[in-house]
């Protein structure tokens, strides 16, 4: 007896024959079935009225995505230019807003020069404090070894 | 005949993994033979500290000589030491270091079964990574039979393991998988062996309606059985549950029956009701519509065989490879390797209550065929008159 599993669905239906299951071949149809998946909205028709394509990606997981990456590709080229609009268009309508982004960059520009700065510092100290260090163990060494020398001598 | 049970733990407080399985096959096998059980007085998994009396009793007919433990574990010490074995380059030394900090540490029990060989005819050990086994197969290597209940982790691809593997007289496994890894990664295949499992002991009368009404639950539900813990593919399942209501709107619940180690998100339709007692436990396997199997690693998933025996479905993670092995030849359950798996199973299977049927009927078969206790006591029996005529 074969059957139409999820009617709600609009993808292939999974067949399958209840007097006889076989779960490989399930799973096989619901592979197929979910690799088929991101190409349908692509390759669909331009959409019309309720069976839009955004409807369709709004009911599927992983549609949002998939529509999010083909808007992005499609501005892509667009983008350059949009974004020089914008700030002309800035510039046009709110000189004071855009000179204070400027200010605001400028300060960005110079507090990231000076982390950078202390941070160099902070590296040479560093290394300058492990060298110390370094020395300090070679004197306690030295140190210890010496003790050993006097206490032999103590006691001969 | 004379078989000695060994293992890690043993008691009917402890409700599952090897130690249940060990408990009902010695309960099953004393019909045959004269049965003892070789355990530690430990309870507590993570510890091993000793709980039980020192002296000799009996569980459920069956004798029990518990053995003291001598060190109890230190968890944040043993994980230290594992990191260590399985992320760097270490010695064989460092592994039995392990596999003494692993536990349960009882040299007596070791001593009891060199100092006592020849009293009984076969020594049955649970476990393969536990101290018992693997000092115990080295000290009556003719005589003993292992039970590995291993599953596809780190540490069974340790040098010590591979040794072990090539000891026993004979090998019980859980699953053809089991079989194919332990025999893949040790080249013991010439040693005889067979794929057994476990039964359950199934009530004969179970009711969803009173589960429902002892809990409160109305609708329809899937179930989760077991410890709740991110070891277990729980906290997966919880997001793939979560995010498959807010896509589908679907009013279906997420019942979880078992200790908690893991914290549960905050969801009403996720029902959390701890530990139950076995009659309440086939009460909501009755009630549901399928069973969910999240787990990574499993080397049999006693609870998977006793939904088939209620002829319910299976929802399984396929990244194990026992369960999905078991449901691809069986026909008893579906499998799910990410969400959009999970999604499209979960929605067929609520979908269509005779796809549950035919799928659960499939489970049912496959359970009378392999894990009816008839079977498991005369595959027991088949292969220990095989070793006693060799």
């Amino acid at each position: 007896m074969d059957d139409i599993a999820t009617d709600a669905q609009k993808e292939a239906p999974i067949r399958i024959d209840h007097d006889n299951v076989d779960v490989a071949d399930i799973m096989d149809q619901i592979k197929r079935r979910i690799a088929l998946r991101p190409q349908a909205p692509a390759g669909a028709p331009a959409a019309t009225g309720e069976g839009s394509s955004g409807a369709v990606l709004a009911a599927t997981g992983g549609g949002k995505g998939l529509a999010k990456r083909v808007i992005r590709r499609l501005a892509r080229p667009f983008l350059p230019f949009v974004r020089h609009q914008l700030h002309r268009f800035i510039v046009r309508v709110n000189p004071e807003v855009y000179m204070r982004i400027q200010e605001n960059t400028k300060l960005l520009h110079v507090l990231v020069h000076n982390l950078v700065i202390e941070l160099t510092k902070l590296r040479i100290e560093h290394e300058a404090l492990k060298s110390k260090m370094r020395i300090m163990e070679k004197d306690f060494e030295m140190l210890g070894k010496r003790e050993r020398a006097l206490e032999k001598r103590v006691v001969e | 005949m004379k078989l000695a049970f060994v293992v890690q733990r043993y008691g009917t407080e402890i409700n599952g993994g090897a130690e249940l399985h060990c408990r009902w096959i010695a309960e099953h096998m004393r019909k045959y033979s004269d049965v003892e059980v070789l355990t530690t007085r430990a309870l507590d998994y993570i510890t091993w500290k000793n709980h039980y009396p020192r002296r000799k009793g009996i569980v459920n007919g069956v004798p029990v000589r518990r053995f003291s433990v001598t060190r109890t574990r230190r968890p944040e010490r043993f994980g230290r030491l594992q990191r260590f074995i399985l992320e760097n380059e270490h010695r064989v030394e460092d592994e039995l270091r392990w596999i003494e900090e692993e536990g349960p540490c009882a040299p007596s029990l070791v001593r009891y079964v060199r100092r006592h060989a020849a009293d009984y005819d076969h020594f049955i050990f649970f476990s393969y990574r536990y101290y018992h086994s693997f000092f115990g197969v080295r000290t009556v290597p003719e005589k003993s039979i292992l039970v590995p209940t291993a599953e596809r982790d780190a540490v069974i691809h340790l040098k010590i393991f591979k040794d072990l593997f090539n000891m026993p007289r004979a090998f019980v496994y859980n699953s053809v998988e089991e079989r194919r890894m332990i025999e893949g990664l040790s080249r013991n295949g010439h040693i005889p062996g067979d794929v057994v499992g476990v039964g359950t002991e199934v009530p004969p009368f179970s009711s969803g309606e009173r589960f429902r009404g002892r809990h409160g639950i109305d609708g329809d539900y899937i179930l989760y059985i077991g410890r709740i813990d991110e070891n277990k593919g729980c906290h997966q399942l919880f997001e793939h549950f979560l995010r498959f209501k807010t896509e589908t709107g679907s009013p279906v619940k997420l019942v979880l029956i078992g200790t908690t180690v893991l914290k549960i998100p905050s969801h009403p339709d996720l029902v959390p009701l701890g530990f139950l007692p076995e009659e309440d436990k086939f009460d909501a396997l009755e009630g549901t519509r399928l069973l969910v199997m999240p787990s990574f690693h499993e080397s049999l998933s006693m609870v998977t065989l006793e939904a088939w025996a209620m002829r319910k479905p299976v929802l399984a993670n396929a990244r194990c490879e026992v369960l999905k092995g078991q449901c691809l030849r069986s026909n008893g359950g579906l499998l799910y390797d990410n969400y959009d798996e999970f999604r499209e199973c979960l929605e067929l299977l609520l979908g269509s209550e005779t796809l549950c049927r035919a799928v659960g009927g499939n489970g049912r078969k496959y359970y009378d065929a392999h894990y009816t206790w008839e079977n498991i006591e005369n595959k027991y029996l088949a292969l220990i008159r095989r070793l006693e005529g060799t």
